[in-house]
């Protein structure tokens, strides 16, 4: 079992022990391990948040029950800085957590967690402020809140409505820790790559050339129509894989067709109106792809649901 | 009030609520309690409402214990069948009293309209009110409408966010009710983070002070008057005063349970920035304060309102400079990469901006506006400068829109585009235009300052209406998906506040003109024509101008006869509405009503429009020297009458003084009233007939080169029925609009007894 509250805070320094970037993430990994999550690995086709794992976005379909939690670097072409800002990244790292259904006292759990991290949080200003969540691309949408450490947005919490252009039922909830500003926050750095990764190595030493070569990437190598081509490629492609009922791997080429759609947005090649019928080519698929999951899931009886029930009556 | 019972206490506990959805909800858990109890005849004293993001709260200081009873009565048979001559109960009175569960001699007689009959007064007990408030209070809860609701976890009710604890006490007693998945009972639950555990609540007056030491301040006003005061002194200390807007302060109320404001600096080398970029990151991302000095210059202080009072505040203050000092560093590397181009080169870049699909890119917009803005401007009389100006702000105005800063703060389009274009050493008036140009933001926003930004916002509008509605994308009842009744609005306001007197077609012709350099093959091909472009926006366009004069206070009625002339000028209908509202107030009005809705009744449908098209009132004069005419007195008073009038209500509508063009046709209502009294119009007579009503079409003509009064509506007041028995139609609820057309198939209304009545005093 965890301990209710974790480390207490030095007087002294900020937090006394410093957590390196990766001791952030082994806790949260532990912490949501104990809360009976599955820990799932970053998936490994390009996506733009943690939202678009398999195991979040398919997992949330239906009614099996589900608790999964994993870290998802997260590309975001329009971000990119060249490695310049302090504070801007082409990729960042979600830390993903999925409850579904979401239990009563999912907001005290995830405070938990931030007590975990090493968070007295009578010492902050915790807030959670509403925010309505909506992946167009995705035809999902949810409801809930940025949680805010003295104005710092470090999570997204949201409660599930729909996804696949499909109600939900039951709800999950999806938080969305922000580690690198977790970090920052933590080690108060001004800049993300002085965050120390691991001890001795910092975050601009593991990243920073990274994000030099894929800012000029989005921003200036990128040829509009190879990316235009291989969006409607990828489109067919998934297409054709749906008539052949193989989900994941359509879906995976619908997050491709997304991430093209955000390359092509961070290179300015996007419009107001091309903006919306991408969007809709993009959300045609990925309800496809939902439709398709959550009869495949019937098909197989809700594995899930068999596994809940025998933990029920075993308990 | 009297002590007639025991307090009520509710408290719905949820996750936490949007912060602006709680003012609101709380006004609805009021009236909709209102409305219930005294549906379900429970009595109590004043309601009061309090609550916070995390609880939703009801009470009042007395409830009765029980229900009012319900007392109602049954009509049974007539008294003659119920009582035989001996005034013994009949069968018919037994059957009717077991049916209504009475014993027969406690029915009772009455006469009613219809005759004597037999009552049986039923009355039903009242249920105890906890009793009935179990069954109440979640439909109560569920009566609430948030914008947005949703599900959580395995259930169906839909909320603002979840609902997690539910505290009912009638007195000290738990009202056993139950919403959403959750348990009424004795608890409520305190700070978030200061007083997390549940806590027992015994009755009200317990619940109060017991949510002092739970550190939650419940009173809106009070959280408010705490915030203002405090944000106040923290401003103060570091020598200025907080900017606090309104929205802000309502978001903050509504979501800190136990506020507590503290200041922080920023590096002042940060003061550098424009004043809305700062102003925009405090404000909008971070949910300060700013802070200005007595000179209104922005000083590198704010303040920020923590949840979780004041301990541990110097911790939470360097938390919050850190995060600030981060967001102004990403506006700061935004401000200076923007600059690094100019902003003609950002203009370039507006290639890659699609505008609309089939309408082509932000830079072909551009190029249209770069035409079309002083193509009015010179229309409109602008100088060589202002025009020189408006045509370089056309160019820049969008340029911005790719800019790293507005990308990141859309809401400072415009704002960044004057500034980069200030920097870079452009025309005051250049760079006004760009920031002016987009207004009005919203319909609480000013218009455009200058004539030079009027005419840049409304080439912006009239390319943005003319191709979305050429390109067959409107706006349909609720759904306005293009923006389209806002750029109406713009056109309105621009055009009102600035008097550019331009015609409707015209401007349609020369925007969708811009659309003809658009490339062979493109959406233009499939254009509808002008005509139809040109019908869409009048709709559009004159919808917003009604609602805009009913804004003035100008009511649907007078708008409908002003407009019913139909000129494609806006201002020309807005000056004929105003004047007309004006002349509403004569105390002699309505005989003017009267004049002209006796004439145009007279006239076929139609009719009393030939002559405006004609446009011969000479006619007559000529009647008045022809001999053979054989004119009655009233007939010839009337002439002479409109002969005067004719010239003086012409000369008014063409200066567009039509307040003296109703003053001139004010002449004309005595003669009208003596013409209907004593001549025959419907001659037996064809020739005579039709001169006469020949000369009802001229007197009309002259009236509708203002308006078509016959669209007014005059009260009848309480109980004034027309002959008809006809009331003038209801004056519709405020705020919706009365179209044209709408009007049309409305009933004319019958002219009120009252006024012909006042007229035979008159005379007598």
């Amino acid at each position: 079992m965890i301990p209710e509250s974790g480390v207490p805070e030095k007087s002294g320094g900020f937090l006394g022990v410093e957590m390196t970037f990766q001791d952030i993430i082994l806790a949260l990994q532990r912490y949501w391990a104990g809360r009976g999550c599955v820990i799932e690995q970053p998936y490994d086709v390009e996506v733009g948040a943690g939202t678009m794992h398999p195991a979040t976005f398919l997992r949330a379909l239906g009614p099996e029950p589900w608790r999964v939690a994993f870290v998802q670097p997260s590309r975001r072409p329009a971000d990119g800085r060249y490695g310049e800002n302090p504070n801007r990244l082409f990729k960042h790292h979600q830390y993903q957590v999925i409850l579904k259904p979401s239990p009563d006292d999912v907001q005290e759990i995830y405070l938990r967690s931030l007590t975990h991290l090493g968070l007295d949080l009578r010492r902050h200003d915790i807030r959670f402020l509403e925010d309505d969540w909506e992946a167009p691309t995705l035809g999902a949408w949810g409801l809930g809140w940025q949680v805010f450490l003295d104005g710092n947005e470090i999570t997204q919490f949201t409660y599930f409505q729909q996804v696949g252009g499909l109600d939900v039922r039951p709800v999950s909830a999806e938080i969305t820790y922000g580690l690198e500003r977790i970090a920052m926050y933590i080690q108060r750095k001004d800049n993300v790559y002085d965050v120390l990764w691991a001890p001795g190595v910092t975050y601009g030493e593991v990243r920073h050339q990274e994000e030099v070569e894929q800012s000029a990437y989005a921003f200036e190598a990128a040829t509009v129509a190879t990316l235009q081509m291989m969006f409607d490629a990828c489109e067919r492609e998934a297409e054709q894989l749906l008539d052949r009922d193989l989900i994941l791997p359509a879906y995976e080429y619908v997050l491709k067709c997304s991430h093209l759609f955000n390359l092509l947005d961070a290179r300015g090649a996007v419009g107001v109106a091309e903006r919306t019928s991408l969007m809709a080519r993009s959300r045609a698929l990925a309800r496809r792809c939902a439709e398709l999951y959550v009869r495949r899931r019937e098909t197989l009886g809700f594995p899930l649901l068999r596994g809940a029930a025998a933990a029920a009556t075993a308990s | 009030m009297a002590f007639k019972g025991t307090p009520l206490l509710v408290e719905l506990g949820t996750e936490e609520l949007p912060p602006l959805a709680v003012r609101p909800a709380l006004e609805q858990l009021r009236e909709n309690a209102r409305a219930l109890f005294e549906k379900a005849r429970l009595r109590c004293g004043d309601l009061h409402v309090l609550g916070t993001s995390r609880r939703l709260v009801l009470y009042t200081p007395w409830m009765e214990a029980r229900q009012q009873d319900l007392v109602r009565e049954v009509r049974g048979p007539a008294a003659k069948v119920a009582y035989d001559p001996e005034g013994k109960p009949t069968r018919a009175a037994e059957g009717f009293a077991r049916g209504q569960g009475l014993p027969v001699e406690r029915l009772a007689r009455r006469t009613v309209a219809e005759g004597e009959y037999v009552f049986a007064e039923i009355r039903e007990a009242g249920r105890s009110t906890i009793e009935v408030l179990a069954d109440l209070l979640p439909e109560l809860f569920g009566s609430l409408r948030f914008p947005q609701a949703m599900r959580w976890g395995s259930g169906e009710v839909r909320f603002a966010r979840p609902v997690r604890w539910m505290l009912a006490l009638l007195g000290s007693r738990v009202i056993p009710a139950r919403f959403a998945g959750v348990e009424a009972g004795n608890k409520t639950c305190g700070h978030r983070l200061l007083a997390p555990r549940p806590c027992a609540v015994k009755n009200l007056s317990d619940y109060r002070r017991r949510l002092r030491t739970l550190r939650v301040v419940l009173d809106p006003a009070a959280r408010e008057q705490q915030i203002r005061q405090q944000a106040a002194a923290a401003a103060a200390k570091a020598g200025g005063e907080a900017i606090i807007s309104p929205d802000l302060l309502e978001e903050i109320v509504f979501s800190a349970e136990h506020p507590a404001a503290l200041s922080g600096k920023f590096d002042p080398k940060f003061l550098d920035l424009p004043r809305e970029v700062l102003v925009t990151v405090m404000q909008h991302h971070q949910k300060y304060f700013a802070v200005q000095d007595a000179r209104g210059r922005l000083l590198p202080t704010f303040v920020a309102v923590r949840d979780g009072g004041t301990r541990h505040a110097a911790a939470v203050r360097q938390g919050h400079e850190w995060v600030l000092r981060a967001r102004l560093a990403d506006a700061r590397f935004f401000f200076v990469e923007d600059r690094k181009r100019t902003l003609d080169r950002w203009a370039e870049g507006l290639r890659t901006l699609v505008f609309q699909e089939r309408l082509g890119t932000m830079a072909d917009k551009t190029a249209r506006l770069a035409h079309l803005a002083p193509l009015l401007g010179a229309s409109a009389g602008l100088g060589d400068e202002d025009l020189a100006h408006l045509r370089r702000a056309a160019v820049l105005c969008k340029a911005d829109l790719i800019t790293h800063m507005v990308r990141e703060f859309p809401e400072l389009q415009g704002v960044m585009g004057r500034e980069y274009a200030r920097l870079a050493g452009e025309p005051e008036t250049v760079a006004a235009a760009i920031e002016e140009h987009y207004r009005p933001r919203g319909a609480e926003d000013d218009p455009p300052r200058t004539r030079v930004d009027a005419l840049l916002a409304l080439a912006d509008r009239m390319d943005t209406l003319v191709g979305h509605l050429a390109a067959g994308m409107g706006a349909r009842g609720s759904e306005d998906p293009y923006g389209l009744r806002r750029a109406a609005a713009g056109v309105v306001s621009s055009i009102l506040t600035h008097e550019l007197a331009f015609n409707l077609d015209w401007l349609v012709d020369q925007a969708l003109a811009g659309y003809d350099a658009m490339p062979a093959g493109a959406a233009r091909a499939q254009f509808q024509d002008a005509a139809q472009v040109a019908a869409g926006l009048r709709d559009l366009v004159m919808a917003r101008l009604r609602g805009r004069l009913q804004e003035e206070g100008i009511s649907y009625d007078v708008i409908d006869a002003a407009l019913a002339p139909g000129d494609g000028d806006l201002l020309t209908a807005a000056a004929r509405a105003r004047a007309l509202a004006g002349a509403r107030q004569w105390d002699d009005f309505p005989r003017l009503f009267v004049a002209y809705d006796r004439v145009s009744r007279i006239l076929p449908r139609g009719e009393e429009r030939v002559s405006v098209e004609d446009g011969e009132p000479r006619f007559l004069g000529r009647l008045l020297n022809d001999p053979a005419a054989q004119l009655k007195p009233a007939e010839r008073d009337l002439i002479r009458a409109s002969c005067a009038a004719a010239p003086l209500v012409e000369d008014a509508v063409r200066r567009k003084d039509y307040l003296s063009a109703l003053q001139a046709l004010r002449a004309l209502a005595d003669p009208i009233d003596r013409y209907f009294d004593d001549v025959l119009i419907m001659d037996p007579d064809p020739q005579v007939r039709g001169q006469r009503l020949r000369l009802m079409r001229d007197v009309a003509g002259l009236f509708l080169q203002v308006a078509d009064l016959s669209k007014i509506v005059m009260p009848g007041g309480p109980g004034e029925r027309s002959a008809t028995g006809k009331l003038a139609p209801p004056s519709p609820p405020p705020g919706s609009s009365s179209s044209s057309s709408k009007s049309e198939i409305l009933p004319r209304s019958p002219t009120p007894r009252r006024l012909w009545q006042e007229r035979g005093k008159r005379h007598s």
